[in-house]
């Protein structure tokens, strides 16, 4: 039955997925030179040296311009899309439990947001690290703020997973938990002491996000 | 038998609104139940409540003796539950979404399920989105009998189906049922074919229980009586088993629960030139009781059923 739900929530979500990658490839492709989409590409007229990766150059903003609509809508058409089409009566008739149910869905969408965000981030790093590419010294210390970006991202996603599930008499109202999510996203990218605070409220945020959807899933009426 | 439903005062409110209001029903194994009521009456609510999609405010639902929000894996792969308006994933193919059901079902029929498509023509290449709502409703039976489900419970299942696919799809209810010997509670607001399924039914109204008795039983308490006049009739005195009172012209129609001596001789008393007692059908029946006076219809439950002085008391 895993094998089975992990497979259709695939199914459903493998066009946004295909096309977050599409428009991380763009991004990419755009700081390596080759420009798919030229007025989209930065340039840097006064500086001799040329961007560093990671460092001073636009992956980042790209990065983050792509990661955040894809989480939401990712997490999002999760479970909006069953309450539209009334299939939550279908879903959670398989003899299964609730949580079970909805551990696939989360981890499934989950990783594959995780997933596909990571490969631009590795891919990049790939070409950065490759010597010969750019006139800067490379570590991998340097790709610490996409790596960041990537993870309270994820809080998106479950923000928004949280706001499909989430009934509400008002469509504003459900997207509450997307809000509360993009703030503390925005509040965590500014904290300067990561490892001890930034990480950890990254993780109290998920962790919060995670239990709040349970308990929604276990207490709502799914008429 | 042993009773694989049993619901205790089941209540729900929407908006402060009783929607289904105080539901006392116990369903024996082997059963076909028809649950019946107008549009908004509280059936679907009342079936997502004893699935523990829908929470109760009040009192509580079992299934084979687990309350509804708690039932075990288990215990729902002997359930098999077509909701209304029957929602499949629309991107699947017919044979996608036998594979799915298969996947999640413990007790899985390939056989059946292949005898069942192939008696209803249904490509397995066939998107579900452009299958026609009578189709969609058998790919949707075809995934819930194939589960062998002790138990299945269907929500308005021929909703949205034209005359013809409907009876096919109750012919082919009706076989599954002979074949296998099942519990079936269904919902439906079409009274013919709650009268070729059901053996025992249930009405509600307002979501109240007014009627849980033997299907034959309902249509032989109720009785259509028009008194004639050659004035303009006088007003029916309030009684017990009186339904509804309505004067047509020079007429008086009654409609009453149990009709008796005792109602017999309150008309006669009123001198009416003639006394007609009409035999209703079904469809009939029910409409005549849903749309009486709502809240102050008698109920009706249990068999035999007497009409007493204080009501009507059943039986069980």
């Amino acid at each position: 039955m895993f094998k089975a739900m992990v497979s259709k929530e695939l199914r459903e979500t493998v066009g946004i997925a295909a096309l977050a990658l599409a428009a991380y490839a763009v991004v990419v492709l755009s700081q390596t030179g080759i420009s798919l989409l030229p007025w989209l590409t930065p340039s840097y007229p006064d500086d001799r040296i040329g961007p560093v990766p990671f460092v001073s150059d636009g992956f980042l903003y790209g990065f983050a311009w792509v990661s955040v609509p894809f989480a939401v809508v990712l997490g999002f058409v999760q479970t909006a899309v069953e309450s539209a089409r009334g299939t939550w009566l279908f879903l959670l008739h398989r003899p299964a439990s609730r949580r079970r149910i909805l551990t696939v869905k989360l981890l499934t969408g989950g990783g594959l947001y995780l997933a596909c965000a990571a490969l631009p981030i590795l891919i990049y790093m790939g070409w950065a690290a490759s010597s010969g590419r750019h006139a800067s010294p490379f570590k991998a210390s340097m790709t610490l703020g996409a790596w960041l970006v990537w993870l309270s991202v994820g809080g998106l996603y479950l923000g928004a997973f949280l706001a499909g599930i989430r009934p509400g008499r008002w469509f504003g109202s459900r997207l509450f938990p997307v809000l509360a999510a993009a703030l503390l996203v925005v509040a965590i990218q500014v904290v300067p002491w990561w490892w001890t605070v930034g990480l950890g409220a990254t993780l109290a945020l998920g962790a919060w996000l995670v239990v709040d959807i349970f308990f929604i899933a276990r207490t709502r009426d799914f008429s | 038998m042993p009773d694989v439903i049993v619901t205790q005062r089941l209540t729900k409110y929407y908006d402060r609104r009783a929607v289904v209001d105080g539901l006392e029903l116990r369903i024996a194994q082997g059963t076909v139940y028809g649950l019946l009521g107008r549009n908004g009456s509280g059936k679907s609510t009342a079936i997502k409540m004893m699935l523990g999609m829908v929470h109760p405010d009040r009192g509580r639902a079992e299934l084979f003796g687990e309350e509804a929000s708690r039932l075990r894996p288990q215990t729902r792969a002997r359930i098999a539950y077509l909701a209304e308006g029957h929602p499949l994933y629309r991107w699947m193919t017919d044979g996608e979404a036998v594979r799915f059901a298969r996947a999640c079902s413990p007790t899985w029929n390939d056989v059946l399920a292949e005898q069942i498509l192939d008696h209803f023509a249904l490509a397995r290449r066939a998107k579900i989105r452009r299958l026609s709502n009578g189709e969609r409703a058998q790919v949707s039976l075809a995934l819930a009998v194939s589960t062998e489900p002790e138990l299945l419970i269907l929500d308005d299942p021929t909703l949205g189906l034209d005359t013809v696919v409907r009876r096919d799809f109750l012919e082919s209810l009706i076989q599954i049922i002979q074949r296998r010997g099942r519990t079936i509670f269904f919902s439906s607001h079409i009274l013919g074919d709650v009268e070729r399924v059901a053996d025992r039914i249930g009405i509600l109204v307002d979501g109240v229980l007014r009627v849980d008795c033997p299907t034959d039983h309902f249509k032989d308490s109720i009785r259509k009586v028009v008194l004639e006049f050659a004035r303009t009739p006088p007003e029916f005195p309030d009684c017990p088993g009186l339904v509804s009172r309505r004067a047509v012209g020079r007429k008086l129609e009654l409609v009453l629960v149990g009709y008796n001596d005792g109602h017999r001789e309150l008309a006669e008393s009123l001198q009416p030139a003639s006394i007609e007692v009409i035999e209703l059908n079904l469809e009939d029946a029910f409409i005549e009781y849903t749309r009486g006076p709502r809240r102050s219809l008698p109920i009706l439950a249990g068999e035999p059923c007497d009409v007493q002085s204080d009501g009507i008391q059943g039986a069980a």
